[in-house]
């Protein structure tokens, strides 16, 4: 039982960072489609297609 | 002789997964398949000339791209719409209503298909969606992905699987020589603890999500279906990204704490050179070794190497085309990819060692403390240093290491406790 704090410990700091994460990257709203104009980002079939 | 039977029937399952692999990478069916897979054949369903005429037949359905419809060339072809000569994958429309799928309203997808001004050529898939595969950049992508790359991570995980299993079997545990001595001795405090099951957690995390990533499509789709596995991917693509953060800022506070320790030196090879330490060979005695032999330090710089590059692409594949375009997105994904896999196999080799390939050593980061006699016996200078030997005794020990090997070198450290 000795060793069970650091491991619930760090169990729950990473549960929370990882809530949190979710939450950000959420709100952020990051899309591929706002990218496809983005440099490079060409669907090209080329003359093998 | 539990751990060693335990062991052995691990590594035949393993072995019998290993042949799974195998057959799945040389002999079994392609995983690169396209979307629609046709078969084109002389008699309906087998593969020859006359399907072949249809293929091309319905090819000139889409030399006009970048609209819907047929081509304002020429008439519908007439076999265009010919079924008979093709074997459809099971679940699949008739070619009749893909091709009619293809003529219909794709507006959904128009923006992501644009056509630009460089594309020329024609697609022989009857899915607007699909030409995205036909690009030939994305088709390479596309055989490294489904095809190397799982494959390989098959090879990699059972690989690891199977040589720990069958190091087990032979070798058995590494034991104790003298025994526990009941009398323990501080090696890692909470905050490495606490940091090192943050890391871990995350880990497991998203190795899991990851594989789910990778080979659901393959292997949970037979086992759950596609709704169901369409509802898993969504959850690990989710849970994947959450838990990169603790993982990253675990992995920073790793180097932090542990980079000072981890720094190679002379005794490293000693270490290697004499079977890892003893554990290759029980005759061996592990030779004079600091607080991380060279072992662990390899795990340590795999570890924070691994992981940094995995960070590194990760953050690139959660923020797409951002900072590169699609051939760069492909070998983010690639390389995240397969650093990842590789990165289980390392792990699983981490937790083996940490638990039930070496006797007393999981205590070491559960209760943070380790026994006197396994102290002394695998970090023999780190022991000494602990129990305050002076710098002359510290350096006396360091040179041990390179003196011809003893039959029972271990005793230079000191005696050892009386086992309980």
């Amino acid at each position: 039982m000795q060793g069970l704090g650091p491991f619930l410990g760090g169990l729950a700091v990473a549960a929370f960072l990882a809530a949190l994460t979710i939450c950000a990257y959420d709100a952020a709203q990051v899309t591929v489609a706002d990218r496809v104009d983005a440099p490079g980002v060409i669907l090209d079939h080329g003359p093998e297609g | 002789m539990g751990y060693r039977i335990a062991g052995a029937v691990t590594a035949f399952i393993a072995a019998l997964l290993l042949l799974w692999v195998v057959v799945a990478t040389f002999l079994g069916d392609d995983l690169v398949e396209p979307t629609v897979r046709v078969t084109a054949g002389q008699q309906p369903g087998e593969t020859g000339v006359l399907a072949g005429e249809v293929l091309a037949d319905r090819t000139r359905l889409q030399r006009w791209r970048g609209e819907v419809g047929p081509s304002p060339e020429g008439e519908t072809p007439p076999q265009a719409y010919a079924s008979e000569y093709f074997a459809m994958e099971p679940g699949v429309p008739t070619p009749r209503e893909l091709v009619r799928s293809w003529q219909g309203n794709v507006a959904d997808v128009a923006e992501m298909l644009r056509p630009s001004e460089r594309v020329e050529g024609h697609s022989s898939v009857p899915y607007q969606v699909a030409q995205f595969f036909e690009d030939p950049s994305s088709r390479v992508y596309r055989e490294r992905r489904n095809d190397i790359v799982r494959h390989a991570g098959g090879w990699l995980i059972f690989g690891a699987i199977f040589v720990l299993a069958a190091f087990l079997a032979v070798r058995g545990r590494v034991e104790v020589k003298d025994g526990f001595s009941g009398e323990t001795v501080p090696r890692f405090n909470w905050l490495e603890r606490g940091n090192h099951w943050m890391v871990a957690t995350a880990f497991v995390v998203l190795g899991l999500t990851g594989l789910v990533i990778i080979y659901g499509r393959t292997l949970l789709i037979p086992l759950i279906g596609p709704q169901a596995n369409g509802d898993v991917a969504w959850a690990s693509a989710w849970l994947h990204m959450a838990f990169a953060v603790p993982f990253t800022l675990g992995l920073l506070a790793m180097i932090v704490l542990w980079v000072r320790e981890n720094i190679p030196n002379r005794l490293d090879w000693v270490w290697l050179k004499r079977g890892a330490g003893g554990m290759v060979d029980p005759r061996q005695e592990p030779p004079p070794t600091p607080k991380m032999n060279a072992g662990q330090k390899l795990i340590f710089w795999a570890v924070v190497l691994l992981g940094l590059l995995l960070v590194a692409t990760g953050v690139g594949l959660m923020f797409p085309f951002y900072w590169t375009g699609l051939v760069g997105m492909q070998w983010t994904q690639l390389i995240h990819a397969g650093l990842g896999l590789l990165m289980i196999a390392l792990i699983i080799g981490h937790i083996y060692i940490g638990t039930i390939g070496m006797e007393g050593a999981f205590q070491a980061m559960w209760n943070g403390r380790v026994d006197r006699n396994w102290a002394r016996e695998h970090h023999s200078i780190w022991y000494k240093r602990l129990m305050g030997a002076s710098e002359h005794e510290i350096e006396r020990e360091k040179a041990r290491a390179f003196e011809p090997e003893q039959p029972h070198g271990r005793d230079a450290a000191g005696p050892a406790q009386p086992a309980e």
